[in-house]
């Protein structure tokens, strides 16, 4: 299933990633049946170039919220701030939602960064492809 | 005491595919211990060698995270629930 995302949501998530630089930044998707509905920026409490964490209160504050809003966990995203979109063997062996697309934005290119998404299942990846919607 | 225990996908299958099981126990570990009791093998995916809870697993007690408490002394009334979230982490590396 491809992982469906407004335009105006992507662009949110590249502020969100420059913004974050030179640490990775970090967020959830909430929606339902690959189409996001509401992108949730988070605050990487590793604070680094080539970790992310997400802050454990803030993590299920936001789960609850989706719950409260009918939305499932649809995407987990991070950045990556100097190499390619691709699940890191650090992502892979911290990929515990196996039911969420891991959504990677690289930074090589600040100007044009790269959005990509992978379903991480048993250390297993599978590229989702993302399609991005007109609109606000 | 007794407690209701939300249970994240990927443990799921440990508990017979229950989002929420019922528990019980005074404290974080006498829990984990009877869940582990009731669906052996459970507390073996959370905590390491040292018995300590695994760095990527968040348990909290009424919302708040059991790093902030008392961890796994945590002391428990009836009726508390207890959630269950891997952390959401990774790298470039």
């Amino acid at each position: 299933m491809a992982l469906h995302i407004k335009d105006s949501d992507q662009q949110a998530v590249f502020e969100h990633s420059r913004s974050g630089y030179p640490h990775e930044a970090c967020g959830l998707f909430g929606g339902n049946e690959g189409f996001v509905k509401t992108f949730y920026p988070m605050t990487n409490v590793a604070a680094s170039g080539t970790v992310y964490l997400l802050d454990s209160r803030e993590q299920l504050e936001v789960m609850q919220a989706m719950d409260d809003a009918g939305e499932d966990l649809i995407g987990i995203y991070h950045s990556h701030v100097a190499s390619e979109a691709f699940p890191s063997p650090t992502d892979i062996k911290q990929a515990f939602y196996p039911d969420s697309a891991y959504v990677i934005v690289s930074l090589d290119d600040m100007e044009k960064p790269d959005m990509r998404a992978f379903m991480i299942v048993d250390g297993k990846i599978g590229v989702e492809e993302i399609k991005v919607i007109e609109g606000e | 005491m007794a407690v209701e225990v939300r249970i994240p996908t990927i443990f799921q299958k440990l508990v017979g595919d229950e989002k929420t099981v019922a528990s019980e126990g005074a404290n974080i570990i006498e829990v984990l211990d009877k869940l582990d009791s009731d669906y052996p093998g459970f507390k073996e995916r959370l905590t390491n060698e040292d018995g300590e809870i695994h760095r990527f697993v968040n348990i909290y007690v009424n919302n708040e995270d059991i790093r902030y408490l008392d961890q796994l002394e945590t002391a428990l009334s009836d009726g508390d629930v207890i959630t269950i979230l891997p952390a959401v982490a990774g790298g470039s590396i």
